[in-house]
């Protein structure tokens, strides 16, 4: 993945921090709506054959990508939309910005939704987005609350108990019909 | 698909997401089928004794072969497609490709090409008039003149400007009925469309993505007034931004000014019978290529048919991108293919009630020119 299509919001500042440092390897491509960087990461998806990916802040900016997620799921597409949340300490507290991003993303990415709670669990939660994506073409997602952005990264050893290591290898199956 | 399509001797209709897979300009492909389809594929439809569907779960159902006259052998790749949009006979869950390979022995070899009508022909002969029917109509369609400028003759133009390798994106309102009949995409022409969600305002994101995914190749994106009010002219902004960088700053917009949500305007007549709420589905006027200009792009205005062709040579010779605003006609129909006539009085009915003569002229011409090539094998027919 070289692109992804989004817009900044302070609900994302580590992971937009953490993108500028992966420059050029992956360039942030900003639209000016979420919604459109949903639509890009469907294109995108359309005209490569790969998978899309888009990122948006918590709150509002995550309410704008469905759109452009329905999008994928219809005309079955590979998209993952990364989005943030707020600190998890406060989950729950009617914060500020604070929206049920479960119930809002569980019908568009139903195939893979997943909140990461721990950095341990980072590499595992975006290996299966998106693959799953691929396997289902169809949209997943990734909430990243705003603590666990800001958490330095988890070198694994693994696998041990509790630690799932996974890879990110994936193929197509030849799909011959049974004879009849 | 092709192998496979000869040794039946078929004819071919897409759905609209199937319209860039193979080459229309095939005397037996009828186009697309449907709502926005055209004539040839509604009468290959009406009339086929056996369907093969490909890979497709075409949404309009009414434009399937009444159910008991086809027997129909389904492939998807997904097990649960398979008989869930029309009743088939058989399923094949596999890979089209795959399939296809598996299934081609099976049938007959292809036959010799040549002059000689051997009898399994006659089929493909009966297929290729509804296709040459079917080009008449277009011809007629696109050349129909009115007071204002024809939007299916700006889109039907383009074709002849496409340069090679261009990656399509198309909006959701009248333009997807233009683009679906009328226009020609030539070989490796991706073009893409939200087609099963239908949502406006995906032609400028999706042409944003094609071309940062090839940067030296054109792009087109084809869109309504509406359209670009919702998110378009935003995007503008984008492709403002980071054309400079691109090796080919070729990026083509086209927004089909006609002051109207033109989709919607022809749904509440033809389905609902009712006169155009005007003041709800008015599109605000604003000017497109005055904005393109002031954003640094190219900006060009047209409103008539002379005017067509040396817009789309000029935008596709541009040094930067180029967005051409077409002020065209909100009363061209969007009338489906073979309507059956009740639906049509009931669209006139709706005209006259607005007291629009103008469009109620151009229906009744548009159902002229069908009717000069009535469909073969059907009700209504010959
Ligand atoms: C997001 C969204 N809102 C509303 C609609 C319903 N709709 C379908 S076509 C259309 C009109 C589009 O207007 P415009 O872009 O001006 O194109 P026109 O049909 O006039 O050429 C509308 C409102 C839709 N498909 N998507
Ligand atoms: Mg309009």
């Amino acid at each position: 993945m070289r692109r992804i299509f989004g817009l900044a919001g302070d609900g994302i500042d580590p992971i937009v921090a953490a993108l500028r440092r992966a420059e050029p390897e992956i360039e942030l491509v900003t639209a000016r709506h979420e919604e459109m960087a949903a639509f890009m990461a469907t294109g995108h998806a359309k005209y490569t054959g790969e998978v899309g990916v888009c990122l948006a802040t918590q709150g509002p900016g995550a309410i704008h990508l469905l759109t452009g997620l329905y999008d994928a799921k219809l005309d079955r597409r590979p998209v993952v939309a990364i989005i943030g949340q707020i600190v998890s300490t406060a989950l729950g507290g009617g914060y500020q910005q604070e929206v049920d991003l479960h119930t809002l993303f569980k019908d568009v990415c139903g195939q893979y939704l997943q909140e990461v709670t721990g950095p341990e669990q980072v590499h595992l939660v975006v290996d299966n987005a998106v693959r799953t994506a691929i396997a289902t073409s169809s949209p997943t997602c990734v909430i990243v609350p705003h603590d666990i952005q800001r958490a330095p990264a988890h070198e694994h050893d693994g696998p041990a108990h509790g630690i799932v290591r996974t890879s990110a290898v994936v193929t197509r199956p030849r799909v011959v019909p049974a004879a009849a | 698909m092709l192998d496979v399509v000869d040794r039946l001797g078929a004819g071919i209709a897409t759905s609209l997401l199937g319209k860039p897979i193979l080459d229309e300009s095939l005397p037996f492909h009828c186009g697309v089928m449907g709502h926005l389809g055209t004539t040839a594929a509604a009468d290959l439809l009406a009339a086929c004794d056996t369907l093969l569907i490909i890979g497709s779960s075409d949404p309009w159902t009414e434009f399937y072969p009444p159910v008991g006259q086809a027997r129909t052998v389904q492939i998807d790749l997904a097990a649960r497609n398979l008989g869930a949009k029309y009743p088939v006979e058989v399923g094949l869950a596999g890979d089209t490709a795959e399939t296809l390979r598996a299934l081609a022995p099976m049938f007959t070899a292809a036959p010799v090409p040549g002059p000689a009508p051997a009898p399994g022909r006659e089929w493909r002969s009966q297929v290729e008039g509804m296709v040459a029917s079917w080009h008449d109509v277009l011809d007629s369609r696109v050349h129909t003149t009115a007071e204002l400028l024809n939007p299916q003759l700006v889109v039907h133009e383009l074709s002849a400007h496409l340069p090679a390798g261009t990656q399509v994106a198309v909006d959701v309102g009248s333009v997807t009925y233009w683009y679906a009949r009328f226009l020609r995409l030539g070989p490796d022409m991706p073009a893409h469309l939200s087609s099963t969600l239908a949502s406006m305002g995906s032609a400028m994101p999706y042409g944003l993505a094609a071309k940062l995914y090839r940067p030296d190749r054109p792009v087109v994106a084809l869109a309504g007034d509406g359209s670009m009010q919702m998110n378009g002219l935003s995007e503008l902004i984008t492709v403002a931004a980071r054309w400079r960088q691109w090796a080919d700053p070729r990026f083509v917009v086209l927004v089909l000014h006609n002051g109207d949500l033109a989709e919607v305007s022809w749904e509440q007549r033809e389905v609902e019978g009712d006169p155009r709420s005007a003041r709800s589905l008015a599109v605000p006027t604003f000017p497109y290529a005055g904005y393109a200009e002031l954003l640094g792009l190219r900006g060009l205005r047209i409103g008539a048919a002379r005017e067509v062709g040396p817009a789309w040579r000029a935008a596709f010779a541009s040094d930067r991108p180029c967005l051409v605003e077409a002020v065209v006609d909100p009363d061209v129909p969007l009338l489906p293919p073979r309507q059956a006539e009740d639906d049509v009085t009931q669209t006139i009915r709706a005209l006259r009630l607005e007291g629009n003569v103008t469009a109620a002229v151009q229906l009744r011409q548009q159902r002229r020119q069908e009717a000069h090539h009535p469909a073969a094998g059907r009700p209504g027919g010959p």
